[in-house]
């Protein structure tokens, strides 16, 4: 090695070093969070088959399981202005040999929940790009969910506008020379989020929501478009927060095999809620209305559809401010993977509901709700569970449910639930043999830990 | 074997006054009387009397900074007599030694009378540093390699870490200098120095308050859901009061926002994910509120290091929970009414946030970044520094139930941490708190030290100027007592365990910053 080289090399080597030790300089941050829980189950509901329970037997066994949830975040914040987002998912129910649950346990079950790059351009608008959460601004009832999908956010001065898309489904698998091309057999979602805040306290939206669903592929399959519409706001009166929406959904959707037939859509949802600091805790009471179908008219449907994915409604929308385990889906009272609702996806329910949080101590909580259900449209049930019987009145059932909390560590909760539904005439003699279902319950204990 | 053993000993104990490091010493300039070349001569006999006093007892330094005591002297010439003096002083002024020669002859026979003297010099100083005489500086290199007994290694005056050089040194000691060459650094102080009190419970916040006759301040101290009054040196508060389990203190401040003469306490209060902050006063020794449901954040602030005021910022939602302006705010009857608006600039909010003036007379604004960097912005809110150490950190945070993020989270609610102060003093120095911890990961966080940091804008960056030690435990707020020109520490020194029964344990430290 000539003089030379080795001088070159020595400022390498301190180039490099330099480097290294810049590193700090350029502000590049890692953050990291995560949950993990750990529930067991003794239930006639959870860890039945996913989606709106079908009650159809006078007597029930009770499943008795247990399941674990870990998700873990990770945040690349390049600069103030740049970050990638990433979180990952792991759930397993413990037996289950496919999630890890077997004996030693290697099931492979890691999936990426979300991986998204979130950017500013200038001072106002935001970009997100990537697999991201997506809720709507009607309380999740059209769309909760994970979405692979752009997110544009606007802001100017107190208005904000949002324009999203997604392309959540793509069934095409033909190659290049057929008939059909990316894209073409596919279901996709266009947002459009307009809000305006009057202070801190009050604002409106003012929302718009085209999915197009042609990923069906069979012949029994449709292609659907449809339009939903929302207002929604929320403000302070005094003590109470208040906040609600108004959706009005319209669209068609035509056969895919036969005639072609057509059907229509007008389903819509409404909601108020109303919650105060009260006592030692909070109480919280709302309603909320989601139009059925009652199958009675062909080519036409009233119902409330969330949004459609292989000519279906999926099953991602949430209703959290209801404090209900089993009426409705509720991932604030749930959260691991095999809960199970009467409502999944949620529509065809009027739903009247109360609850108070208290604080018994800085460390014990405890939560009690109770939740009246209606049927808007009665003949739902008729032919749907298999039944012929017609439903004895449009009571759906009464839900009363209560948590208990202790937090064990900042980090650490300790948690038993408890939830009991008592179905009203709407059920009745709707269980196989004309008899009445069995009411569904459910008792779990877990131990949540998050940061 | 036992006298093995003993012979061991022995050289155990011996070694390190064998080992003891020698003396530094500083040669300076000599007074030159009835000489010719008088510059010249100055010069050589410095450079003589270096050379000659240095030995295996005795290292001769460079400059004054480095020694630990300084040689000085006089050579006089009359005719053929000549006189040669010298003297050695501490570095605190004190003369410990003086010799001198005298003979006949011209500068020829310097060589020969320096050396006489070099060897007299020498010999009357290692005498006194025998005789414990000469305060000797903490050896501060690296240890001798010796057998230790495990006696406690008490760390030597080390409550503040200067930069640069104080104006008086005092109880200077020099920093460790390994292979890595650092900035000449000094400790100042004593871990006796700063009184240092346990108190049962995990305090968050303090606040001080007026001393009293016996000159012991009174103290406010906030626990999540109590706030307790104490006097300076004792454990058992003298007043307070209790929250709601829905309720917790996220500030604590103390200042007269009414302009009574009389300051008022205002407490921070998260109530169920609102604030709803309360003021209180201290009349005869009990607390007792003025106000409550006041729906604004609340801090004692003295921008610029100048006098303590109120402002309040009101709780937004969602990431906004500081919304809008940051205001001054006075207390009229039991309300908080608005005065002059603060515009924030980007991160900048009522708790994180301070201001300064450069040399200029420029009015700076500084701030916590959200991964807490300070951030410097200029009046017009365009940001002209940033650092790279984070600094602040605080374990103290409340909740607010979030449903729309649940599903993503799992958890109902968002947590929302504080942070530490930023006090900037009279001559402009910037203090904030610093937390580290290895096991600070997201919403988990569980920082192991704490210090001080003061910083001084030196017209591009803010410059480190001194540094409390890190305390051995989180350090969840602190207060700068500049009228004392003391700091007041908190420290988590036991954290609370259910399982164990333990409630925790905070100590309350106080330093002098010379």
């Amino acid at each position: 090695m000539t003089k030379f080289q080795k001088q070159m090399l020595t400022i390498a080597a301190a180039g490099a070093l330099t480097a290294v030790t810049a590193l700090p300089a350029m502000a590049f941050e890692n953050e990291f969070h995560g949950t993990f829980a750990v529930k067991t189950f003794l239930s006639n509901i959870d860890g039945n088959a996913n989606g709106s329970a079908l009650l159809t037997k006078e007597e029930t066994k009770t499943n008795n399981y247990t399941e674990q949830r870990t998700r873990l975040q990770y945040v690349a914040k390049a600069s103030d202005d740049l970050k990638l987002v990433t979180h990952f998912e792991m759930n397993t129910l413990w037996g289950n040999e496919t999630s890890g649950g077997d004996i030693d346990t290697d099931g492979n079950n890691l999936v990426v929940k979300h991986a998204y790059l979130d950017f500013n351009l200038g001072k106002s608008v935001n970009v997100k790009a990537g697999q991201q959460a997506y809720k709507d601004t009607l309380k999740g009832l059209y769309v909760d969910a994970d979405l692979p999908m752009a997110y544009v956010t606007t802001k100017l001065g107190a208005y904000t506008l949002g324009l999203g898309y997604s392309r959540f489904n793509d069934e095409d698998t033909l190659t290049l020379g057929g008939n059909s091309y990316k894209g073409d057999i596919a279901g996709d979602l266009y947002a459009i989020d307009n809000t305006y805040a009057f202070n801190k306290d009050t604002k409106v939206g003012l929302s718009y929501y085209l999915n197009r669903d042609d990923s069906g592929a069979a012949a029994t399959d449709t292609e659907r478009r449809i339009s939903t519409l929302g207002l929604s706001g929320q403000t302070k009166l005094g003590i109470v927060n208040l906040s609600g929406f108004a959706a009005m959904q319209n669209g068609y959707s035509h056969l895919l095999g036969g005639l072609k037939t057509k059907t229509t859509y007008h389903g819509w949802a409404a909601d108020v809620l109303a919650t105060m600091k009260l006592g030692s805790g909070t109480a919280r009471t709302g309603f909320l209305f989601t139009s059925g179908d009652n199958n009675d008219k062909v080519g036409s449907n009233h119902g409330w559809q969330t949004l459609s994915s292989n000519a279906k409604s999926s099953m991602i929308n949430t209703y959290n401010e209801s404090g209900m385990m089993l009426l409705v889906r509720n991932p604030s009272m749930g959260g691991t993977s095999t809960d199970n609702y009467l409502r999944k996806p949620i529509t065809n329910i009027a739903l009247l509901h109360m609850g108070y949080d208290a604080s018994i101590t800085e460390k014990l909580y405890a939560n009690g709700n109770v939740g009246f259900a209606w049927l808007p449209s009665s003949d739902n049930l008729y032919g749907a569970t298999g039944n012929t019987t017609q439903n004895g009145s449009d009571f759906l059932g009464t839900e009363l449910n209560v948590e208990v909390g202790y937090k064990l560590y900042t980090n650490l909760t300790l948690k038993a639930q408890a939830a009991y539904v008592m179905l009203g005439g709407a059920y009745k003699d709707t269980a196989v043999g004309a008899n009445d279902p069995a009411n569904p319950f459910t008792m779990r204990l877990g131990a949540h830990y998050s940061f | 074997m036992k006298r093995l053993i003993f012979l061991l000993l022995m050289v155990m104990i011996a070694t390190p006054v064998f080992g003891a490091d020698p003396l530094r010493i500083y040669v300076g300039e000599f007074n030159a009387v009835g000489v010719q070349a008088k510059e010249e001569t100055k010069a050589v006999l410095q450079s003589l009397l270096t050379s000659r006093l240095n030995s295996d007892k005795l290292l001769t330094v460079s400059t004054a900074g480095e020694a630990e005591v300084v040689v000085g002297g006089t050579y006089v010439a009359i005719g053929k007599q000549y006189n040669l003096d010298a003297f050695v002083k501490t570095a605190a002024g004190q003369t410990v030694a003086r010799s001198f020669v005298q003979g006949e002859g011209g500068q020829e026979v310097l060589f020969g009378a320096v050396g006489s003297l070099a060897e007299k010099l020498s010999a009357e100083l290692l005498k006194k540093v025998e005789a414990g005489s000469v305060p000797r500086l903490a050896v501060t290199a690296a240890a001798p390699p010796v057998a230790q007994v495990a006696l406690p290694s008490r760390p030597q005056s080390n409550d503040i870490v200067r930069t640069a050089q104080p104006d008086q040194p005092g109880d200077l000691q020099r920093v460790p200098q390994g292979d890595i060459i650092r900035p000449q650094a000094f400790y100042r102080g004593s871990p006796n120095q700063g009184e240092i009190k346990r108190l049962d419970g995990m305090y968050n916040l303090l606040a001080v308050g007026p001393s009293d006759a016996s000159n012991k301040r009174l103290l406010f101290m906030a626990q999540n859901q109590s706030v307790a009054v104490l006097r300076e040196g004792e454990t058992r508060p003298i007043s307070g009061f209790s929250l709601k389990a829905t309720q917790k203190v996220v500030g604590l401040d103390y200042v007269d926002a009414d302009g009574n003469g009389t300051a008022e306490l205002y407490v921070t209060i998260m109530t169920s994910g609102e604030v709803e902050s309360q003021i209180w006063e201290l009349k005869h020794n009990k607390l007792v509120k003025l106000a409550e449901n006041i729906p604004y954040f609340l801090r004692a602030i003295g921008l610029a290091g100048g006098p303590l005021k109120l402002y309040a910022q009101e709780q937004g939602r969602g990431d906004e929970q500081y919304y809008g302006d940051v205001y001054e705010a006075v207390l009229q009857g039991k309300k908080i009414v608005k005065k002059a608006k603060i515009v924030m600039p980007r991160y900048g909010n009522l708790y994180s946030f301070n201001q300064f003036k450069q040399q200029n007379g420029e009015l700076l604004t500084v701030v916590y970044h959200e991964n807490n960097y300070l951030v410097v912005y200029d009046k017009d809110q365009k940001e002209v520094w940033r650092s790279n150490d984070a600094f602040g950190g605080s374990e103290l945070f409340y909740q607010v139930e979030d449903l729309d993020r649940v599903r993503v989270y799992g958890d109902k609610y968002r947590w929302y941490f504080m942070n530490q102060r930023i006090q900037v003093t009279a001559k402009q120095e910037v203090l904030v708190g610093k937390n580290e911890g290895f096991y600070v990961l997201g919403n988990a966080r569980m920082y192991k030290k704490g210090a001080v940091y003061s910083l001084y804008w030196n017209g591009a960056a803010l410059e480190e100027v001194w540094r409390t030690k890190d305390t051995q435990n989180y350090m969840p707020d602190f207060w700068f007592d500049e009228t004392k020109s003391q700091l007041l520490l908190l420290q988590k020194t036991q954290r609370e365990d259910v399982l164990t029964r333990t409630k925790g344990a905070t100590a309350l430290q106080i330093k002098k910053v010379e």
